[in-house]
């Protein structure tokens, strides 16, 4: 485990709110695994970063990433949407994180492939522990490809 | 004596017989016992008997009335007695009565002398009629040749003793084959009446059947009178040829009951009434219709007691303006209508009366005449014909009949309103003139659909022009017309103007589509501000946890009473919004309605509510439940969620649910009752409606969303729910859901 403390993890964090990024971060930054999180505030910058054009070129590609749904101009679906389509991108894994437990939503998250749906709880210790299972799970107890 | 001598006598004999048989006097021969033995022609028509008759016969009884015959007897004896007799009556000249056959005594003259017989002295006697009496009998004997009758006088032994030539013409026989025959040979019956009329003495029209000498029978009258004679009781019989009186009868009662039958066969009733209103015919057909027999009803009474009625129907006839009381007081009616209602008639009927008066043949009895027929079913079909010709006119329907090639017949005021034709501008017009040019062709098609008779009326939405050349939108039936027999004569053609109809319809269009947008809008805001209220709540209550986490007990503790209540202010905001979001969502989902069975949906929702069912140590009963059209998913939550009501409202007691079903007309009636704490009827329409709540969350928490949703559900499912409950002793929530195999929303 040690090792992979050494290893930090990249997390893609696509979300507008910066209540939410905020929040996220603080709950990132209490888990137990070394994580580097970057933050695109919509859709289209979201899949510039992931296809490493403009401004992006220098990115590196996340082990996971966390999709707000409601988002501005492109909603997050769509992104889903695309980078499940992508080729290139859709083997990582897309956690999909929402305020919405609407049963419509969360069908269709899945139906686009998404690896995961989240319910954000509405308290912030249960999002650490959320977003620290999460973690764990897709960092230290599923193998994903390299 | 010598063979000439023998001639010589035979010779005598044969002159004396021409003599004897030529004589005007009746030559008669007695021997001397008083025996007939020789009987001339004339002895036969003056005293009525044939010689076969007589002969052999005592002389005092064929022709001596009874009051000479003792006398007679003696001076026999005594002329017998004489020695010399050619001496002593030679030539002896009577006057006495002498009796005939028929039994009349006539005064005749008799000349007595011997007749020498071989050793015997006969008396040989001439009859002659005394010359008065001749004259007389003369004319009695006319008289009764010119007898338009025949006559026939019989004797006691029935024996026949005189007829007139009229009894020869009637029946066919000579005198001579009838006198001294049986009276039975012409009259068969006659001693039978004769026996019948004896006391009598004198009988008239008797009627009996008379035989002639051919065999044949024919009807006669007879006239019998008894006559007291000297040889005893003679009836004398009047016999008159009733043949043709008799057929005149005959045919008179044929005609009777021939007219009779004619009267009766009539369908019209026919009433004949004298002056004083007797009835002297009521035929058949008459007594059928009115119930009025020959029963004596004074005439003032007549409306009263067989119930005739004016055209009103309520007031009764006037007396004097009765059809056969104006025939009886000499006036004619014709077709005079008249209603008439009695318990023979009980649903009333109405007559068309003709009345005559008419003489009878004496020229002085003089009656009444009415023929009269029963017109209801005429009556009925003009009142029905007026009353569809009232609805034809009033209807707001434009009605057109037309013939078989368009040509317009009828066309009632409402068309006249629609289209604004009168009727004489459209009559034989064809109905094209109020079809637009676009729609001829749809409207040839519909026609001869009907024609070929598939269908009898077809109704569809057209198109109709005015005559001002305005359109209307018209919904249209179409129809055959048929006669009695089937065969279409004519289309009917009913036009609705639809305008207002038209107009209603495409506003309720626009307000259902205007609905119908602004629920979709009022979902998706719901959906959308649920969301977009949820990220800032949770950013509030994020932030707030951090702070409590990262100040809590380095501040006062009101501050961290502070922070707590935020917290828990910001949690319960979202559970409401959740709550909301879960309301709308049933409004959004489409519903997937298929059979289920419902004892299946209540396990799963039992399944759901494991923990709290054994934390509460709850009893749970069902009645077997049906399988229904439902969507299943909801009735799941629907259960869950009264279940778990029940649950949450328990008292402190052993809690039991029942979960009950019934059918019921036309659906199944569900409830789910429990023994919890219930609460206040008044609280009744509260429970249903969102967010409202009967208790502080402190005892009982919750957003009070569940029962809103149960009513949403059962709503979606055209059913109904309510509640029943007693403070302290529990509730039973009932709801219905049809059991329509398909459930309609």
């Amino acid at each position: 485990m040690s090792d992979q403390k050494v290893q930090t993890i990249e997390i893609l964090l696509i979300e507008d709110n910066p209540t939410d990024i905020f929040l996220t971060e603080e709950a990132l930054a209490k888990t137990k695994i070394v994580n580097h999180l970057q933050v695109v505030g919509n859709g289209i910058e979201a899949l510039l970063f992931l296809r490493k054009q403009g401004e992006y070129a220098n990115a590196k590609l996340p082990t996971l990433i966390l999709l707000d749904l409601n988002l501005p101009i492109k909603r997050g679906c769509e992104i889903l949407a695309e980078i499940k389509g992508d080729e290139n991108l859709k083997h990582i894994p897309v956690i999909v994180l929402s305020t919405s437990s609407q049963e419509l939503d969360i069908s269709r998250a899945y139906g686009l492939n998404a690896n995961c749906y989240v319910v954000k709880p509405l308290s912030f210790h249960k999002f650490r522990d959320v977003l620290q299972a999460i973690e764990t799970f897709w960092c230290t107890v599923a193998t994903l490809p390299t | 004596m010598t063979i000439s001598n023998t001639n010589d006598l035979i010779e005598q004999e044969r002159e004396a017989r021409v003599i004897l048989d030529s004589s005007n006097d009746a030559y008669i021969e007695i021997d001397t016992n008083n025996i007939i033995v020789d009987w001339n022609r004339s002895a036969q028509l003056i005293l009525g008997w044939t010689r076969e008759q007589v002969i052999g016969k005592k002389f005092a009884e064929v022709i001596l009335p009874s009051r000479y015959r003792e006398a007679q007897s003696k001076e026999l004896k005594h002329f017998h007695n004489q020695v010399n007799l050619e001496n002593t009556i030679s030539n002896k000249r009577l006057e006495i009565f002498a009796l005939r056959s028929d039994g009349q005594e006539f005064p005749a003259e008799i000349t007595v002398f011997p007749v020498s017989s071989g050793n015997s002295v006969n008396l040989g006697a001439f009859i002659r009629q005394s010359r008065e009496w001749k004259v007389a009998d003369h004319n009695f004997r006319r008289l009764l040749e010119l007898a338009p009758d025949a006559m026939v006088v019989v004797n006691q032994l029935g024996n026949i003793v005189l007829v007139n030539s009229q009894t020869e013409n009637i029946f066919g026989y000579k005198r001579e084959e009838i006198l001294g025959k049986a009276v039975e040979k012409l009259i068969p019956d006659h001693s039978k009446f004769l026996a019948q009329c004896h006391s009598q003495s004198f009988n008239t029209g008797l009627e009996l059947y008379a035989l002639r000498k051919d065999g044949t029978e024919f009807p006669v009258e007879i006239s019998l009178s008894p006559l007291e004679t000297e040889v005893g009781l003679l009836v004398s019989s009047v016999i008159r040829d009733i043949t043709e009186r008799k057929q005149f009868e005959h045919d008179l009662k044929k005609q009777k009951e021939l007219f009779q039958i004619i009267l009766n066969s009539l369908a019209d009733g026919v009433i004949v009434a004298d002056h004083l209103g007797r009835f002297l015919v009521v035929n058949k057909a008459a007594q059928q219709m009115t119930g009025i027999d020959y029963k004596e009803v004074p005439i003032d009474k007549w409306s009263e007691h067989y119930g005739f009625y004016q055209m009103d129907n309520i007031s009764f006839y006037p007396t004097q303006d009765l059809a056969l009381v104006q025939a009886i007081c000499g006036k004619s009616v014709v077709d005079s209508e008249m209603h008439i209602r009695n318990a023979h008639v009980p649903n009333g009927a109405w007559l068309s009366i003709n009345g005559a008066p008419m003489e009878l043949g004496d020229g002085e009895s003089k009656v009444g005449v009415i023929v009269f027929r029963d017109i209801s079913k005429r009556k009925q079909t003009e009142q029905n014909n007026a009353q569809l010709a009232a609805i034809v006119e009033s209807t707001s329907d434009a009605i057109i009949g037309t013939n078989l090639d368009g040509t317009i017949i009828n066309w009632n005021e409402s068309a006249i309103k629609m289209f604004g034709y009168s009727k004489s501008e459209v009559a034989n017009r064809p109905d094209s003139i109020i079809i637009p040019v676009d729609h001829l062709a749809e409207e040839e098609a519909i026609v001869k659909r009907l024609m070929t008779g598939a269908e009898s009326t077809t109704r569809h939405e057209s198109v109709r022009q005015t005559k001002h050349g305005n359109l209307i939108p018209v919904s249209l039936t179409i129809s055959t017309i048929k006669d009695q027999t089937g065969n279409i004569i004519g289309i009917s053609k009913i036009a609705r103007d639809v305008t207002d109809s038209k107009e209603a319809e495409q506003t309720r269009l626009a307000v259902a589509q205007e609905l119908k947008r602004s629920n979709a809008e009022l979902q998706q805001f719901a959906y959308v501000a649920s969301h977009d209220l949820q990220e800032p709540l949770r950013g509030v209550a994020g932030c707030l946890e951090i702070i409590e986490e990262t100040y809590k007990g380095k501040l006062d503790e009101k501050m961290d009473k502070l922070i707590r209540h935020a917290i828990d202010g910001a949690s319960r905001m979202h559970a409401l919004i959740d709550d909301l979001l879960s309301l709308s969502g049933v409004t959004i989902k489409d519903m997937t309605i298929k059979p289920a069975d419902l004892s299946l949906v209540l396990d799963s929702a039992l399944a759901n509510l494991e923990a709290p069912i054994k934390a509460s140590q709850a009893v749970i009963t069902q009645d077997p439940l049906p399988v229904l059209a439902v969507d299943s998913t909801y009735c799941i939550q629907l259960f869950q969620n009264l279940i778990s009501n029940a649950i949450k409202f328990r008292a402190d007691r052993q809690l039991k649910i029942h979960v009950g079903a019934k059918h019921e007309e036309k659906h199944w009636l569900f409830s789910v009752s429990d023994n919890g704490i219930g609460f206040k009827q008044e609280y009744i329409d509260r429970i249903f409606l969102p967010f409202k709540r009967l208790h502080t969350r402190e005892q009982y928490p919750g957003t009070g969303i569940g029962l809103a949703i149960c009513k949403r559900i059962v709503e979606r499912h055209s059913g109904k729910i309510w509640a029943e409950s007693e403070e302290g002793k529990g509730s039973t929530f009932y709801f219905t859901i049809s059991d329509a195999k398909e459930n309609n929303e």
